[in-house]
C-alpha cells in the first residue's frame, strides 16, 4: 500500500521537525515546512494526504494555507495545530472543513498521532459519503431501467 | 395785787407757753429776797434759789434790773440745780419785785409775751385807786384755764360786752376788732345776725366818719345816718343806736356798738365812754395775746414740722405726720396733698379719710387742680367759688391752696379746707408757705430718691436677666425665666412674655405674676395666633404702648377673672421684624411710670438680641450637623472611591501581568512541546537499560510540569470569554462540595455549610465559579494540613448602595502573614514553592471574579486561620 503522506506547516522549526519524526516514525511519508509560502508551493507540485498546519504564523496564516490546499486538492484531509484553544479558532476551522483541531503542546506523541488517524478517517469517511451521494442519481436511475 | 393763786395762775400759763422750766414772783425786803408765787418751782429748789439771790453779783444785778425797769437775762452757773439753763428777770414797775423765769432759752416771742404778763400785773398795783371799770378790765386779763385756749379774745370780748351791758341797760350790742381795713365782730349781745360779721370801714358811712374822728357817734331812728347802720337786727322799737372808738393814742383798736329804745342819760353816757377810755388798754393786750397764742402755736407746728421731715423716710409716712400736724394746728381734717409724678403726667393725691391717710394715682390732665398748678398762685378763700372747681371736701367754707414750689417749678399742692367761715388768716398763709416750701424740696428729693430706687430696680432686672438669659437657646426658657423676673421685681399683677415661633405666631408665652393663673387658663381659650388687643395691636405694629386706663382703650380686650386698670407691652424687635411682645398690667390704673417704661423698653432691646442670637445659634447647630453628615458621606464616597482606585491599579497590574505571562507562555508552548517531543523520540531510540533513558525521563516530567503552568496562565489569560447564565450560587458550591468532599475527609477537616435560602441568582460562569471555589477549597485545605475546620457560607449583603451576593471560605488554618496579604493575588506570587504552588490559583480567582464585576477580600490572623470573601453583584 501506497504510504500516507502528510504535509506539515509550522512556522516553529522544532515543532516542525518534531511532527515530521514522529510521523514518519510511525510510518507516514512527511514533508514539513517552517515557510507557508514554501507549504503552498508543495501543494501544487505533490499530491498529500492530511495538512498538518499551524493556525499562528506570520505573514500567511493556516487558514490561508488550507484555503490553498483545499483548492488544489479539495479531497485533502486538514488538521489543525494551535495553541490558542479559543471557540472561535475552533468555529473558523470547522467553517474551512477541517477534520481535526490539535491543541498544542501536546502531551504526548500518542496524542499527535490519534489525532492524525481521526483527522484521515473522518476525511475518508466525508469522502466516501460524497462519492455516495454523487452517485445517487446515477442508482436512481439505474433502478429505474431494472425495474 | 391780784390774789397769789391768780398770780401763780398767770405764771403757770405764760411758763406753758414759753417752754420755761419755772417761774417764780419774788421780792426785795430788807436787802433779803423771797419768793412769793412760783410754778414748778420744788421744795428743794426754793432756798437754792433764794441762797443764788442772796449772792452780791446776783442782788446787785436784780437791783440794777429793778431801778432800770429792764428785763434782762444770764447764764446760770449751775443748771442742775436751778434746772434751766438761762435766768430771765422781768422787773415790775415801781415796786421791788421780779418775775425770774428759768428756761434753756427764750425766744423773743416769749419774751414779748412774758413783758406783757408782767405788765398785767402791774396794772393791780395796789397803790392805784379802786374803780369798776379798772377790775372789769382787769378780770379781762385772768386766763380761763378751763378752756382749751385760755387766751380766747372772743370769749373776753364778750365778757368786756357783758360788762358794759351791766353797766346800762340795752336792747343789743357788739364789739369788734379792727383788722387792717374791716371790723371784725367778736362778741354780740342779744343780736345773733351779727355774729362773726366783718365789716369794711371805708364801705361804711358811719364807720369810715367814726375811724377818721375817734369820737363816740349816737344816732337816732329818724337820722338820715339810719339807714347807714351796717348791720341788721335792729328791733322796731329801737330808737338810739349809739357805736363808741376803742382808742389807743391815736389809734382805733375796735368798735362798741350798742342801741334801745330810749336815749343814753347824761351820768350813763359818761360811764359809758369813760369805761371804753378805761377798757381799751386791756383789749388791746387780750388781742395781742391771741395773737401771740398764734404765733406761738405756728411755731410750735413749725418746730413739730421741722421734726417731722427729718425723720420722714418715705413719701406715705411724711405726708400722714403732716396731716397730722396740720389738722391738729388748723382743727381740721380736711387736709389734701398733690404731688405731680416726674414726668408730669400723673398726679398723686394723699388725704385723710376718717383718720387714716389713703393715696391714689390720677393723669394729672385735667385734674380739677390743674388750674391750681398752672397758676402757681397761693389761693386763700373765705368763700369759697370763682373759676377753680373748689373745694375739694363737701361744705367747706374756707380753704388755703399753697402750691409746692421747687427750683421755680410746681411739683404739687398742699390744701387744707375747714368747715368754718374765715378760718385762715395771713399768718396761717405764711405758715403754710413755709411748710410748703420745706415740703416741696422734700416731696423732691423724696420723688428724686424713689425714682432712683426704681431705676436701680429697673437696672437689677435688667442686669438679672442679661444674666439668666443670655446664651439660653430655648426661646420657652427666654419668656418663663424673663416673665418670672419681672414679677419678682416690681410685684406686677401680670407679667407676660410672648414669643413668636417660625411660622410667625405668637405661640411661646411665658408668665408671672400673682394673678398669671387666672390668665393662663384664659390663654387656653385663645385661639393662637394672639391677635386683636392690645397686645396684638403691639406685635402688628411693633408700637410700643402704655395705657393708663384700659377702660378708655377701645383696643383692650377683657379677660374673664382678670380687672386690669392699666396695662404697658412693648415689642421685642429686631430691626423691622417683631419677635414677641413683653405685657405687663396691673389692677390698678396709671400704674406706670415713664421710667418703668424704659425700662421695658431696655428689656425688649435685651431680648431681641437674646432671641436673635438663640435662632442663630440654632440655625448653626443644624448647619453643622449638615456640614458633618455631609463629611461622613464624603468620607464614604472617597474611601468607595480609593478602594475602587485600588481595585482598578490591582486589576489593571494583574492585567498587564496577565498579558505578559499570556505572551510568555504562548511563546513557551513551541518550545515545551518540542523539548517533551524528542525526548520521547529520543526514548524509543534508546535501550531499556540504557543510563541516558533516567536523565531523559527527568526532561519529560520536568517539561511535562512547565506544560501545566503554561496551560494554567493560558486559561488565566482566555479568561474573556466566559459563558454566563443566571445561575444558584449555592448550587455551584453543592456541586464543588460533592466532588471535593472525599478529599475534604481524607485531611481530616469538618466540613460545615451555612447557604442562605432563597439566595437570588446571579450572573454566573458556572465553570468558572466552579474553579474559584475549587481554588479556594484547595487553599484552605492546604493551610489545613493537620486538619482543622472549614465553613463555606452564603448570603445576600447591601453595601455601597448594591445588592450583593458573597460567597467565603473560612478555614481554622495557619493564616497569612500580614505583608503577604497584600499580594496574594499578583500571578507567580506564592508562599507555597515548596509544595509545588505556582502561584497562579489566587490570580485565576481573582481574574474570573473582577471579570463576573465582583471583588474578592481576605480577611487572615495568622495563627487562627483565613476568610476569603467573594463579592458578586446580583445584576
Amino acid at each position: 500500500m501506497e504510504s500516507t503522506s502528510v504535509l506539515v506547516v509550522d512556522d516553529e522549526s522544532g515543532i516542525a521537525l518534531l511532527c515530521d519524526r514522529v510521523l514518519s516514525r510511525a510510518g507516514y511519508e512527511v514533508v514539513s515546512e517552517t515557510n507557508p509560502r514554501v507549504a503552498i508551493e508543495d501543494l501544487q507540485q505533490k499530491r498529500f494526504d492530511l495538512l498538518l498546519v499551524d493556525i499562528r504564523m506570520p505573514e500567511v496564516d493556516g487558514f490561508d494555507v488550507i484555503s490553498r490546499a483545499q483548492m488544489v486538492q479539495p479531497d485533502i484531509a486538514v488538521l489543525v495545530m494551535t495553541g490558542f484553544g479559543t471557540v472561535e479558532t475552533a468555529i473558523r476551522a470547522l467553517r474551512q472543513g477541517v477534520d481535526g483541531l490539535l491543541l498544542k503542546p501536546f502531551k504526548q506523541s500518542e496524542e499527535l498521532l490519534q489525532a492524525v488517524r481521526q483527522a484521515l478517517t473522518d476525511n475518508q469517511r466525508k469522502r466516501d459519503t460524497a462519492r455516495v451521494s454523487a452517485l445517487r442519481p446515477l442508482f436512481n436511475v439505474t433502478e429505474t431501467l431494472f425495474a | 395785787m391780784p390774789t397769789l393763786p391768780t398770780i401763780e395762775n398767770q405764771l403757770k400759763e405764760a411758763s406753758q407757753l414759753t417752754n420755761a422750766a419755772w417761774a417764780a414772783l419774788v421780792e426785795r425786803e430788807a436787802g433779803k429776797w423771797r419768793v412769793l408765787a412760783n410754778f414748778r418751782l420744788a421744795k428743794k429748789t426754793h432756798p437754792v434759789l433764794v441762797n443764788f439771790l442772796g449772792n452780791s453779783e446776783v442782788d446787785a444785778w436784780l437791783s440794777g434790773a429793778l431801778s432800770g425797769g429792764q428785763s434782762r437775762s444770764v447764764s446760770l452757773p449751775e443748771p442742775d440745780t436751778l434746772r434751766a439753763g438761762r435766768l430771765f428777770a422781768f422787773p415790775l414797775l415801781g415796786g421791788s419785785r421780779v418775775v425770774l423765769v428759768g428756761a434753756s432759752q427764750l425766744s423773743s416771742e416769749s419774751q414779748r409775751l412774758w413783758r406783757l404778763v408782767i405788765s398785767a400785773m402791774q396794772m393791780e398795783v395796789p397803790s392805784l385807786e379802786f374803780s369798776p371799770s379798772s377790775s372789769v378790765a382787769a378780770s379781762l386779763l385772768v386766763p380761763d384755764l378751763d378752756s382749751e385756749s385760755p387766751y380766747d379774745m372772743p370769749r373776753a370780748l364778750e365778757r368786756a360786752l357783758a360788762s358794759f351791758v351791766r353797766l346800762v341797760s340795752v336792747q343789743g350790742g357788739w364789739m369788734a376788732v379792727r383788722r387792717g381795713d374791716t371790723l371784725q365782730i367778736h362778741a354780740q349781745w342779744n343780736a345773733p345776725s351779727c355774729a362773726d360779721l366783718a365789716l369794711s370801714i371805708d364801705g361804711n358811712t358811719i364807720l369810715r366818719r367814726l375811724a377818721r374822728n375817734l369820737t363816740p357817734m349816737v344816732i337816732h331812728r329818724d337820722n338820715s345816718l339810719w339807714e347807714e347802720i351796717p348791720h341788721k337786727g335792729l328791733k322796731s322799737s329801737t330808737k338810739i343806736w349809739a357805736c363808741m372808738p376803742l382808742i389807743i393814742g391815736q389809734r382805733l383798736i375796735g368798735v362798741l356798738a350798742l342801741w334801745r329804745p330810749t336815749a343814753f342819760k347824761n351820768d350813763e353816757w359818761n360811764r359809758l365812754t369813760d369805761m371804753a377810755t378805761q377798757i381799751a388798754p386791756a383789749i388791746e393786750t387780750i388781742i395781742t395775746f391771741a395773737e401771740m397764742a398764734g404765733h406761738l402755736r405756728r411755731l410750735a407746728t413749725l418746730n413739730d414740722f421741722a421734726l417731722t421731715v427729718s425723720s420722714g423716710r418715705n413719701l406715705d409716712q411724711i405726708a400722714r405726720h403732716m396731716f397730722a400736724l396740720l389738722s391738729r394746728a388748723f382743727g381740721t381734717e380736711l387736709i389734701v396733698l398733690y404731688l405731680l409724678s416726674s414726668d408730669n403726667r400723673l398726679l398723686s393725691e394723699y388725704r385723710l379719710k376718717e383718720g387714716t391717710m389713703i393715696s391714689s394715682v390720677d393723669s394729672a390732665e385735667e385734674h380739677r387742680v390743674a388750674p391750681l398748678l398752672a397758676s402757681n398762685h397761693l389761693m386763700r378763700l373765705g368763700e369759697i367759688g370763682g373759676e377753680i372747681q373748689l373745694p375739694l371736701y363737701a361744705k367747706v367754707y374756707s380753704g388755703l391752696y399753697v402750691p409746692l414750689r421747687f427750683r421755680g417749678q410746681t411739683i404739687g399742692v398742699l390744701c387744707v379746707e375747714s368747715l368754718e367761715n374765715n378760718a385762715f388768716n395771713l399768718y396761717d398763709e405764711n405758715l403754710m408757705v413755709v411748710i410748703a416750701s420745706h415740703l416741696a424740696s422734700l416731696a423732691d428729693y423724696t420723688r428724686l430718691r424713689e425714682e432712683a430706687e426704681g431705676r436701680a430696680r429697673n437696672l437689677g432686672l435688667i442686669h438679672e436677666v442679661v444674666q439668666q438669659v443670655i446664651g439660653l437657646t430655648n426661646p420657652h426658657e427666654v419668656a418663663e425665666i424673663t416673665s418670672d423676673l419681672l414679677a419678682q421685681y416690681f410685684a406686677y399683677e401680670l407679667c407676660s412674655v410672648f414669643i413668636a415661633d417660625e411660622r410667625g405666631d405668637l405661640t411661646i408665652g411665658g408668665f408671672g405674676g400673682t394673678s398669671q393663673s387666672v390668665v393662663k387658663r384664659a390663654m387656653k381659650s385663645f385661639e393662637y395666633p394672639l391677635r386683636g388687643g392690645i397686645t396684638g395691636h403691639v406685635f402688628e405694629t411693633g408700637e410700643s404702648v402704655v395705657v393708663n386706663d384700659v377702660l378708655q382703650d377701645t383696643r383692650y380686650r377683657s379677660i374673664k377673672g382678670w380687672q386690669a386698670g392699666s396695662e404697658m407691652c412693648v415689642a421685642i424687635c429686631e430691626g423691622e421684624k417683631i419677635l414677641g411682645i413683653v405685657d405687663v398690667e396691673s389692677s390698678s390704673r396709671n400704674a406706670f411710670t415713664h421710667n418703668d417704661f424704659i425700662a421695658m423698653e431696655s428689656l425688649g432691646g435685651i431680648l431681641a438680641a437674646v432671641i436673635t442670637s438663640a435662632d442663630q445659634y440654632q440655625r448653626l447647630q443644624v448647619m453643622i450637623s449638615q456640614l458633618s453628615s455631609t463629611q461622613v458621606e464624603l468620607q464614604a464616597r472617597m474611601a468607595a472611591q480609593r478602594s475602587a482606585e485600588n481595585r482598578l491599579v490591582q486589576a489593571a497590574k494583574l492585567a498587564a501581568v496577565g498579558e505578559m505571562a499570556a505572551g510568555i507562555a504562548h511563546e513557551l508552548n513551541n518550545p515545551l512541546t518540542s523539548v517533551t517531543g524528542f525526548a520521547e523520540l529520543a526514548l524509543d531510540d534508546i535501550p531499556q537499560d540504557s543510563e541516558t533513558r533516567k536523565d531523559l525521563e527527568i526532561v519529560m516530567r520536568e517539561a511535562a510540569r512547565a506544560r501545566d503552568v503554561v496551560r494554567r496562565l493560558l486559561d488565566f489569560a482566555r479568561q474573556s470569554e466566559s459563558a454566563r447564565a443566571r445561575a444558584s450560587l449555592n448550587e455551584v458550591v453543592d456541586d464543588v462540595v460533592a466532588l471535593c468532599r472525599h478529599l475534604i475527609h481524607t485531611t481530616g477537616v469538618t466540613l460545615k455549610l451555612d447557604l442562605e435560602i432563597n439566595l437570588p441568582w446571579a450572573l454566573l460562569d458556572v465553570n468558572q465559579m466552579k474553579q474559584v471555589l475549587l481554588n479556594l477549597i484547595h487553599n484552605a485545605l492546604q493551610a489545613m494540613p493537620s486538619g482543622g475546620e472549614m465553613i463555606i457560607a452564603t448570603e445576600s449583603v447591601v453595601r455601597d448602595g448594591r445588592d450583593w451576593i458573597v460567597v467565603s471560605v473560612r478555614d481554622t488554618g495557619v493564616g497569612i502573614p500580614k505583608m503577604d496579604q497584600a499580594r496574594i493575588f499578583e500571578p507567580f506570587y506564592t508562599t507555597k514553592g515548596n509544595q509545588g504552588g505556582t502561584g497562579l490559583g489566587l490570580s485565576v480567582t481573582y481574574g474570573i471574579i473582577t471579570d463576573h464585576g465582583g471583588q474578592i477580600e481576605v480577611e487572615s490572623q495568622p495563627g487562627a486561620g483565613s476568610r476569603f470573601k467573594v463579592w458578586l453583584p446580583q445584576t
